[in-house]
Formats: C-alpha cells, structure tokens, sequence
C-alpha cells in the first residue's frame, strides 16, 4: 500500500529530476550570485547585498536596456496582433486551398531562428541585398537603406524580422479563435466591405476578445524573452541600439565578466516572468471553469 | 458580380501575403545556387541565369576543416533524434500520470513545470555552463542532449495531458475490470491510440531542438562538436562572407524541417492549438 502511493512520483520523477538540473539550480544560482561580487566572470566574491542592484540603477545601459526591451516588446506585439488578426481572419475564409495557406504561412515559425536571421540580412544587405537593389532601382531612394547597420533603423528592421518569423503563431491562434465562433456568424454574407467590418467590430471581436487577450499574454513573454535573433542580426548594436535585457544579461555575462549584475538583471526578468505565470494560470484556469 | 469581386480580392490579399512569408525562402533557395559574381553584383533576377553547385561543394568540401558543414549537420542529427526519442517516452509517462493518477501535489507540479516552460532560458545558460563545467559536460553532445530533454519535456508533456484527456476512461476501466493491469493498460490501450499525440509531440521536440541556438551557443566550444546553428553563426562571424556557402548551408538547415513538418502539419495544428487556446 505504501508502495503504490509513492509510484505516481517515481513515475514523473525523470522530468522533474531534468528540470531541477537543468532549470531550478541555475535559477537558485542565478539569485545568490545577484547578492555577490562576482571575479574572473563567475567566482563569488563576497556578500554585497543589493549592491548589484543600486550599480545597476546607476549603469545607464541598464535603463536604455529596459526602454529598448520596451520599445522591442510594445512593437512587437502590436505588429504580430496586427498581422495574427488580419491574416488569420482572410485565411479562415470559406476558399479552396485554405489549409495549404493556412500550413504555408507557418513555415517561417518553424524554421531556425539563425536560417532566418541569415535570409534576412541577405535581403537587407547594403550593397548586394535584394530590398535595396529593387528600391535602387526604381529610384525610390538614391543611396542604400542600412537597414541593420544604422542605430535609428536596426530596432524597427529587427522587429519587423521578429514579427516575420512569430506573427504565424499568433495566426494558427486567431483561426483556432474564431473556429470557436458560431458559423452562422462567421459565415453570413455582409452587402460590403463596411458591413463585414461592422461584424467583426460588433459582433465577433467581443465573442473573441478574452481570446485575444490571451494570445496577447503569450506573445508578451515569447517577445519579451526574445534574445537568439537580436543577436544573430544585430548582436545589440549598432551602438546599444537594440540591446534589450535579455541581451544585456548576455553582454554582461559572457562579453563583459560581470556576472554579478547579469545576475542581477537575471533576476529582475525572473520575477517578471513569475508575475507573468500566476496571471497565466490565473486566466488558464478561468478558462477551464467556462468550458 | 459582388460575391465575384469579394473571392478575387481575397485571393489577392492572399497572394500578398504568402509572398511577404514564403518569398524570402525562394530566394534564398535560389541564390544559394547562384555564382559568386552574380551574388556580389547583386543580381535580382529571379530565376537565375547561370547554375552552380559551388556553395554545396564549398560546405560539404571546406578548405578548412573546421567550417565542414557535414559534420554539423552529423551532430545536429545525433543531438536532435537522441533528445527527441528522450523526451517522448518520459513525457509521455508523465503526461498519462497527471492526467490519470490521483495524488497529493499534482496540481502544483504540474504548475511548477509548466512555470519551467514558460521561464526565459536567456536567464539560465550562464549558470548551467557553470554547471556544465562541473560535471564534465560541457562541450560534449551529452550535456546538450540533457538540456533539450529538459527544457522541452515539459511542453510535450502537456500535449500528451492534453490528449489522455480526451481519451474516453471507460476504455481503460474496461480493460481493468477484465484483469489488466495499470501497465498493461498503458501498453496495449493507451499507446496505440496515441500515434497522433507521438507525432506532434516528437515533431515539436525535433524542431525545437534542430533550431536552438542559445544552449548550444553556450555549451559547445569546439568546432568539430558544433551543430547546424552554430556552424551557420560562424559563417556569418567571417570578415568575407562567403555567401554562397552560407546559403547552401541555411537551405540544408531549412529543408528537412520543411520537409518533416508540413506532411504532418495538419496533425500538429490540431494537437497544438487544441488546448494551447484553452489554455
């Protein structure tokens, strides 16, 4: 009898054994180590309190972190709600091939995060790029865009690639959304464009809207901790242009040596993303009830 | 006449946008079989007006062996089919045990894996190579293997939550009553019926750990145990960039996910965006 209580937790134990290993201890790790001065990149030195945290305070690249990461995560997100909606509307349309656009439209999501970041800044290459060939070309601009290269346009270049390779998720999202909405809805003719608009605006975004909201929760978190193709593409540069937190978290760590305050941002995200899950489950769970 | 213009219209609109999705991909399919001075003229022809193979003979056949591409792709085919085979089976265990055993704490594991799920891996990787270090593990196709398992068991797990859910529990309780075993049950009923779930979730565990970069940035230092993204990362870090070979190179890391994905695409939308929206 005693044995078989214990069997449902020796049966799940390989996963949590991995996730204590692999997730749990550096956490832990990652807030001592925000309580020390740190030597050599790693080596703990001696208990500082919140010294990393009042350094940080005073370390101006911390608070142009925290304005790009907004900037970063406020673009992104409205640009793929923009496109998830707009798009995912158009593909949920009663048409022939529609689950061949639907899967077509996925392929950037799935593909490696370097293959995209490589495509992009071949497209985007000053002198041999496609985009700036064609917009030589047909003299709409006299001398190359540096699309990447330039401080003022690298946020914009790279949110715009972020949302190219995210934005089919938020898609897939919107069509599970609106196959929830009643077809008969959905699906009666409006005389004009206005009318079908005024459906959508009355009718089928408030049936949605607890839906998009939750999207909107998802593409929060999956924006805000974005790091791979920031660095493939602009590595935080040009300049601190498009350093977000998770980047500078990587900058101090592994470029700069100073573990202490990478640590200190660490933790900083970490409890952003607490906060983020108790409002996940909070919402998951009310879903549920209504079921 | 209305109904006409709307369906043309909405194949335009549609035209547009598979062209911003999918465009990109054509060219860099057909770039990569374009000559070294066309690439650096900036051709923008669209179907290319000499052919070469050179960027795939250059990858395959570096002249330094160091940026041999095909040993890349060799680790990152180790890598991903041990962590996808890895992951499936525990979390399929798991995932049949939350959804079918009843006992105390399961509603908060479950919440504290899902939690690892969601957590920003930017914030782990500094202290796990640390970790890494200690137990000898880093640099090697283990310690990476460990991590994939770990950080997309919890995913995978949820899927098969998900999916037991749906399977109606008089099947199982039938077979307990004619004298099967709880194992038994999970061997001879359980798995059978969950070829879909296998699928979506193997799939999942695949691509995600075909495309990581961060972890592998972080715990593979030498060049003969790199993987597909960092090979790719290292071609693109050259003062020249020799596109060709780049290209060739993204196209076989692009390839085989295209390839594996969209015959089972239709299975995978489903299972991922069944419960994803329910939350």
């Amino acid at each position: 009898m005693r044995l078989s209580y214990l069997i449902p937790y020796l049966l799940i134990l390989p996963i949590f054994f991995l996730i204590f290993l692999i997730v749990s201890y550096p956490i832990t790790s990652v807030l001592i180590t925000s309580f020390y001065k740190t030597r050599y990149g790693i080596k703990l030195d001696n208990f500082i309190g919140l010294e990393n945290f009042f350094q940080l305070i005073k370390y101006p690249l911390f608070w142009l972190a925290i304005k790009n990461s907004i900037i970063w995560t406020i673009g992104n997100i409205i640009l793929q709600l923009f496109i998830s909606l707009s798009v995912g509307i158009l593909l949920n349309q009663d048409i022939k091939g529609k689950t061949f656009f639907q899967t077509a439209v996925l392929i950037p999501w799935i593909t490696p995060a370097v293959a995209s970041a490589i495509i992009w800044r071949f497209m985007l290459e000053p002198t041999i790029g496609i985009i700036n060939r064609l917009l030589l070309n047909l003299g709409l601009i006299k001398s190359p865009i540096l699309f990447l290269g330039k401080a003022d346009n690298a946020m914009l270049s790279v949110i715009f690639i972020n949302s190219w390779m995210h934005a089919p998720i938020g898609i897939l999202l919107v069509i599970a959304a609106l196959q929830t909405i009643p077809k008969e809805i959905l699906d009666a003719t409006e005389m004009d464009i206005s009318a079908t608009w005024q459906k959508y605006r009355y009718v089928i975004f408030p049936l949605m809207i607890s839906r998009i909201a939750f999207i909107g929760l998802l593409l929060f978190i999956w924006n805000f901790n974005a790091f791979t193709i920031i660095w493939l593409t602009t590595q935080g540069g040009p300049g601190d242009a498009t350093t977000t937190l998770p980047v500078l978290v990587y900058r101090l760590g592994f470029r700069m040596f100073n573990a202490g305050q990478s640590a200190a941002i660490s933790t900083l995200m970490a409890l952003v993303s607490l906060i983020y899950g108790l409002l996940y489950f909070k919402y998951s769970e009310r879903g549920e009830q209504y079921e | 006449m209305n109904k006409l213009i709307k369906t043309l219209l909405t194949y335009v609109l549609i035209f547009i946008v598979l062209t911003i999705f999918l465009f990109p991909f054509y060219w860099m399919l057909i770039s990569s079989f374009k000559p070294f001075d066309d690439l650096m003229m900036g051709d923008t022809s669209l179907i290319p007006k000499k052919v070469t193979l050179k960027g795939y003979f250059d990858a395959f056949r570096p002249l330094v062996a160091a940026k041999d591409f095909g040993l890349f792709a060799k680790n990152s085919l180790i890598i991903c089919i041990s962590s996808m085979i890895l992951t499936i089976i525990p979390s399929m265990i798991s995932g049949y045990v939350f959804t079918r055993f009843k006992f105390r704490g399961s509603k908060f594991l479950y919440k504290i894996m899902l939690f690892a799920y969601l957590f920003p891996y930017i914030v782990l990787i500094l202290p796990l190579s640390v970790l890494m270090t200690w137990l000898n593990l880093i640099n090697t196709h283990i310690g990476l293997i460990i991590t994939y398992v770990a950080v997309i068991s919890p995913f995978c797990t949820w899927l098969f939550t998900s999916f037991f859910k749906s399977i109606p529990l008089a099947l199982e309780e039938a077979a307990l009553i004619d004298g099967c075993n709880r194992l038994q049950v999970f061997l001879k009923i359980v798995i059978p019926l969950s070829a879909p779930a296998i699928l979506t979730a193997s799939t999942y565990a695949f691509l995600t750990s075909w495309g990581d970069y961060l972890f592998a940035l972080v715990m593979i230092y030498s060049d003969h145990n790199k993987t597909i993204p960092l090979g790719l990362a290292m071609y693109m870090e050259e003062q020249y960039i020799e596109w060709g070979q780049l290209l060739a190179g993204t196209v076989i890391s692009v390839l085989p996910v295209v390839l594996i994905f969209l015959p089972l695409a239709k299975l995978f939308l489903k299972g991922f965006t069944g419960g994803a929206i329910k939350g």
